[in-house]
């Protein structure tokens, strides 16, 4: 948790009594709202553009867009919902053509910018590191070479897939502060840190 | 990585108890939660996700001034010891997946389960969460300490418990 306030309340009834006599309280769990200082997932980024030299042309750096689907993944995914099953996190070029919406989901993304390119594995990464916060990287995607005729980039999607049954569940949304424009020949790289707090 | 524990007991007696625990997860249990969600499958994923969960009793007896630790492991946790009897008790697999909130900016899961006729009696301040039905080879995902203080309870006390996580951005 960033900061000291709770990041969960179960407080919200009040202390009654029961007809027999044992003392309960009416609780229920809650969303989190702007009001709760804290973030308990976010994701940084790192984009590279190389020429054909592997000479480094552009960087970009800065923290993702957490969809909401992302954020019910990660829970999906530990808890038991889709365990026995085989993702592919990936990550694909972004191409801007309306703003990202924490609701969005994966179809909705054809409104707001389709891909411009192929879809690249991210490559198994190590293991999380760290003590509070926890991070995980750098995962990277390399050679985006099928950006051979010259393409601008806004930024990169990251998404997890899961082939049979398909589903495609987005994560995050690297989007550049500026775009870069790959030209014949150019590759891009992509590193991201998983953080997660307490 | 919040969440809430919230019991319901039904006593022998007929009478009803409920009570809250907050979820502290552990170092290893944010670990294993990043791992599991970002580790790519098809690359030779090592840490595929856990099939199934367990919680435990942790006893009234036995808890020192160490307490509760992020750093606890199921092999090694200085300030508490857990129940033998009841024994963990596997949680339901869970029938629906998360929520997301309207604004999309936080997810909340749900799994619960009720357990009937428990051993007793038998007294304890807290429970947690693994993925392995005994012993000490597992991943020690959280603890939580009963926020209304100890639970004494008869044998024969049917528990009904919901686990709520959050997860936001």
């Amino acid at each position: 948790m960033a900061g000291g306030k709770p990041a969960f309340r179960s407080t919200k009834g009040v202390t009654r009594r029961s007809p027999k006599g044992v003392t309960t309280r009416k609780i229920g769990p809650r969303f989190l709202t702007a009001d709760d200082d804290a973030k308990a997932f976010s994701m940084t980024y790192v984009a590279k553009r190389f020429n054909s030299s592997d000479v480094l042309q552009d960087t970009r750096t800065g923290s993702a867009f957490i969809f909401g689907e992302g954020l019910q993944f990660i829970l999906d995914r530990t808890f038991v919902s889709w365990a026995g099953f085989s993702f592919d996190v990936q990550a694909f070029p972004w191409v801007a053509g309306g703003p990202p919406l924490a609701t969005d989901k994966f179809a909705d993304i054809a409104g707001e910018g389709l891909p411009g390119g192929s879809t690249h594995s991210m490559a198994s990464g190590p293991d999380a590191v760290g003590t509070n916060p926890y991070t995980k990287g750098s995962d990277n995607v390399s050679n985006m070479s099928e950006f051979v005729a010259p393409a601008t980039v806004d930024g990169y999607w990251i998404e997890s897939e899961l082939i049979s049954p398909a589903n495609r569940f987005l994560i995050a949304l690297c989007e550049f502060s500026s775009p870069y424009t790959l030209a014949s020949g150019d590759y891009s790289t992509l590193e991201t840190v998983w953080r997660i707090d307490r | 990585m919040k969440g809430v524990w919230h019991f319901k007991a039904e006593l022998p007696d007929g009478s009803i108890r409920r009570w809250t625990a907050d979820n502290e997860p552990t170092h290893e249990g944010l670990r294993n939660m990043l791992d599991v969600a970002s580790n790519n499958s098809f690359h030779g994923n090592p840490n595929p996700p856990a099939p199934v969960w367990y919680f435990g009793y942790i006893d009234t007896a036995g808890f020192t001034t160490a307490g509760f630790d992020q750093t606890d492991t199921l092999a090694s946790h200085p300030g508490w010891q857990e129940l033998s009897s009841p024994s963990r008790q596997r949680v339901a697999s869970s029938p629906f997946q998360s929520i997301i909130a309207a604004d999309g900016k936080s997810a909340l899961k749900s799994v619960f389960d009720r357990i009937n006729s428990l051993p007793g009696p038998f007294s304890s301040r807290g429970i947690l969460f693994t993925d392995v039905a005994s012993g000490s080879a597992g991943i020690l995902w959280a603890t939580a300490d009963y926020n209304e203080g100890p639970q004494s309870l008869p044998a024969g006390t049917r528990v009904t418990f919901t686990y709520t996580i959050a997860n936001n951005s």
